[in-house]
């Protein structure tokens, strides 16, 4: 039963029929709960995220695109099978559109990314002071501390954020933005695939790019710390 | 989520009896109610969960509050937070499955819902044990996800986000 017509789903991508091949990204509000449209209201006006006009079409279009909100992608490209859905051209329309949805960094101007590899130094050095901070009880921590600590530790997967630093700077040069970067050190890919698979913006510049980042991967992978 | 560091610049109120000539003491006394401040607001739509205090880097002159006594300084800090991005790849643990969908936990976010829609390979088991399954992949309680963040939205109420989440695409699902 592929009840799809965008029926209170999360995401209200469906429209087309399940034969017609089109994939238009309208926000469905008619149907979706109030909940999904707060998913979406949320949302910075539509940006920058249709710029890479790689309007390739191949076996599924994504047609119309009027997208007014978050998945201002358009996929529309063959994918391959991997780790997860992967689905038949019918089923696989809302799977395109979220594979493609892009990374949307939205910080406050006074604000710098950092990766999990230096969060986690930093939240280290602070723990280290945990033992005499917590001996006044005047002195409170934020709560989210210890599952903010857990998050980084468990997602750091290199021995130094310095070299990290050092070896994924240089990418800036290639077209390679710092939320992007700041997703590779997160992330910890293996294979170039899984680059451009996870972080699909980067596709668009794949032919610049795409050899630097395999020589920050190799870099990386010497790095890498043992889990 | 990503982790920031972000400046900000909050006013922290010192009642007339914290106040203090000596300057330490003072100071001492801005810091505590600063971090406790921190704590209490927990997070923001703007930044994000606050996590951690790390750096002071102004204290500016205080403004006396005419009826209470109470001093207001302006004090400038940089913080660590963390914030969900739309479009970002994110690890976490499932908590709870339902029919609809699974419910996620990652670091300080523990409103993170997964359609079934957005796990359309995967079939429903119901039982005890509730699960997802997929030829030998299933998706069970505590089992480790990698998901993209479709979406999510402030709740001004709990002072907390909620997500949205997906497994569909290359490299998702089950770590």
């Amino acid at each position: 039963m592929a009840n799809r017509g965008g029926k209170g789903s999360y995401p209200p991508s469906k429209s087309g029929a399940p034969n017609g091949r089109q994939m238009v990204l309208i926000s469905d509000d008619s149907d979706s709960d109030s909940d999904s449209d707060d998913f979406f209201e949320e949302e910075a006006p539509p940006t920058h995220s249709k710029s890479n006009g790689k309007a390739s079409s191949d076996s599924l279009k994504t047609g119309g695109k009027a997208s007014s909100f978050s998945n201002g992608s358009k996929g529309g490209k063959a994918f391959s099978a991997g780790k997860g859905g992967k689905g038949s051209a019918s089923n696989a329309k809302p799977a395109m559109s979220d594979a493609e949805l892009k990374l949307q960094l939205d910080m406050s101007p006074n604000s710098i990314l950092l990766t999990n590899c230096e969060a986690a130094e930093m939240l280290q050095k602070i723990q280290g002071h945990m033992a005499i901070l917590s001996e006044d009880p005047k002195i409170k921590i934020p709560e989210s501390f210890d599952k903010a600590f857990q998050y980084a530790k468990e997602g750091n997967h290199f021995t130094s954020a310095k070299l990290v630093k050092e070896i994924l700077e240089p990418l800036k040069d290639y077209g390679v933005n710092d939320g992007e970067i700041c997703m590779i050190a997160n992330i910890g890919p293996e294979t170039i695939e899984e680059v451009y698979a996870l972080i699909p913006s980067l596709k668009a510049t794949r032919s610049i790019n795409e050899g630097k980042i395999a020589e920050a991967l190799t870099a990386l992978a010497n790095i890498k710390a043992s889990k | 989520m990503v982790f920031l560091q972000a400046e900000m610049c909050w006013n922290v109120l010192i009642s007339a009896g914290q106040l203090s000539p000596k300057g330490l003491l003072l100071r001492k006394s801005i810091i505590v109610r600063l971090l406790e401040d921190v704590t209490n607001r927990k997070a923001s739509k703007e930044h994000g969960y606050y996590i951690a205090v790390n750096g002071l880097k102004e204290i500016s002159d205080g403004k006396i509050r005419e009826l209470t006594g109470g001093v207001l300084f302006p004090v400038t800090f940089t913080c660590i937070t963390q914030r969900p991005m739309k479009g970002e790849i994110m690890v976490g643990s499932v908590e709870k499955i339902l029919k609809h969908g699974v419910f996620l936990k990652s670091g300080p976010m523990e409103n993170i819902f997964m359609s079934a829609k957005s796990m359309s390979d995967y079939k429903y088991m119901a039982g005890e044990n509730p699960m997802f399954m997929k030829d030998y992949s299933k998706l069970e309680k505590y089992t480790i996800v990698r998901f993209k963040v479709m979406g999510f939205c402030w709740m001004e109420a709990d002072r907390q986000f909620r997500l949205l989440a997906t497994m569909a695409g290359d490299f998702l699902g089950p770590l």
